[in-house]
């Protein structure tokens, strides 16, 4: 994104009142093997759903801390955005997903040996999620758990 | 999104991420982070551009060969990608990224609002202008096989039936009742969202700069059409008419008209202050 210095006053505000949870020191898990046999997923908190999908509840102010599950080998054609903000362009991914959801990037890199495999679930959050008791009691744990399930060796986080 | 990170990396699988406000990663602190200088809604960098979304994918990739961390680096472009810097791109070219000077823009130095004007209660040129943009949409579906148009649950076709639904808001001709199982005022939002994605994705097919750099797709919607007007009258309506024992932070009404367009840079903030 812009700099926080370059953006108007008014999205500097409204960007800097966000609540930020820190403790400390991360955990680090490092890689087990090399990167070229490790399956990949992808977390998006860009709101991205099926349109089968129940919409993400957009009315609570302290956001929806569920999550969707995507198939990586879900047609771009049904995927929408259940998290609409005038704050973020959705034209580009009117025009490739991967900009968003690197779907075909991450196939070719599998396929050039970069990558050892892609998962066949990625997962979807909103983004700007409050509700941290039920983000980090429910909803990740859950998700972590599907990752180990599917063997998934790294998650890489993409915002929106 | 730092938070569910730092959370699955100590559930034992590794992590790695793009940082979209490095701000809130300095905050949050999680293992592996890459920034990247792209507008939201682009991490990857550009649509159709496969070469800079490998980029960014290899070099976030490349942060999981740290021995230890937290790690948190900026993406440095390339020459070739550097014109896809957000500083380039603040949404609205013409009013970004540190300010709008209406005034400056038209060039008559009143500072009034710019081609948008307030709403004047006529369908016709609305419904004329949804019917040109239909040709060109339906081009759109053609060439990337989808749309964000969803919410309302409407079709694409079903686009002056949305239009008319949010003029008649605005008119207050509205009868308060459910419309395609929602409530009239989430039903308007809806509404109002799968317009804004049919006139954009319309724009797409007129306007190939708009690939690259999505300012231009929004100068047009919020300074050239006559959409514009009625979006922003039916954000007006929504705070009007909402029942802040409901909904006391106005969000339906939040996140329509972009910072920087509206009348003379009027946004939520005004609207907050005055009430």
């Amino acid at each position: 994104m812009p700099r926080l210095e370059d953006l108007d006053e008014e999205s500097r505000e409204f960007l800097s009142s966000f609540q930020c949870r820190s403790d400390g020191d991360p955990a680090w898990t490092p890689l087990s093997k090399p990167l070229s046999q490790c399956k990949v997923a992808v977390i998006t908190t860009s709101g991205l759903i099926r349109r089968t999908d129940e919409p993400f509840e957009l009315t609570n102010p302290a956001g929806d801390p569920s999550y969707r599950v995507i198939p990586a080998d879900t047609d771009p054609a049904e995927l929408t955005f259940s998290h609409v903000s005038t704050n973020w362009d959705r034209t580009g991914s009117a025009i490739d997903i991967n900009v968003v959801m690197p779907f075909d990037r991450l196939r070719e890199l599998a396929r050039e040996g970069v990558i050892g495999s892609v998962a066949d679930r990625f997962y979807s959050f909103m983004g700007a999620i409050f509700q941290f008791d039920r983000l980090i009691g429910e909803s990740t744990p859950e998700v972590s758990r599907l990752l180990r399930e599917a063997e998934v060796d790294i998650a890489l986080l993409v915002p929106t | 999104m730092g938070v569910i990170q730092r959370q699955i990396e100590a559930f034992g699988i590794a992590t790695t991420s793009i940082s979209l406000v490095r701000r809130f990663t300095e905050l949050v602190r999680p293992p592996r982070a890459l920034w990247v200088p792209f507008p939201f809604g682009r991490p990857l960098g550009a649509p159709g551009n496969a070469a800079v979304q490998r980029f960014v994918l290899l070099s976030v990739l490349a942060l999981l060969r740290r021995s230890n961390g937290p790690v948190l680096e900026d993406l440095v472009l390339p020459q070739e990608f550097d014109h896809l810097d957000a500083k380039y791109q603040a949404l609205g070219s013409k009013c970004g990224p540190t300010s709008c000077d209406f005034g400056a823009i038209l060039g008559s130095g009143s500072g009034e609002s710019l081609r948008q004007k307030a709403y004047d209660r006529r369908f016709e040129p609305i419904q004329q202008e949804i019917a040109r943009l239909a040709v060109l949409h339906r081009r759109y579906r053609e060439r990337y096989h989808r749309t964000q148009i969803s919410a309302s649950r409407l079709e694409s076709e079903g686009m002056i039936e949305a239009a008319q639904a949010v003029h008649r808001f605005v008119c207050a001709e509205s009868t308060g009742s459910e419309r395609c199982g929602m409530a009239e005022k989430r039903f308007i939002r809806s509404a109002i969202d799968d317009l804004k994605a049919f006139y954009l994705e319309a724009r797409i097919v007129e306007d190939d700069g708009g690939i690259e750099n999505a300012a231009s797709l929004n100068d047009w919607l919020w300074l050239d059409t006559h959409m514009s007007n009625l979006l922003v009258a039916a954000r007006d309506r929504l705070i009007e008419v909402t029942d802040r024992s409901e909904d006391p932070n106005w969000i339906l009404a939040r996140g329509i008209v972009p910072r920087g367009y509206g009348k003379s840079g009027y946004t939520m903030t005004h609207v907050l202050e005055r009430s």
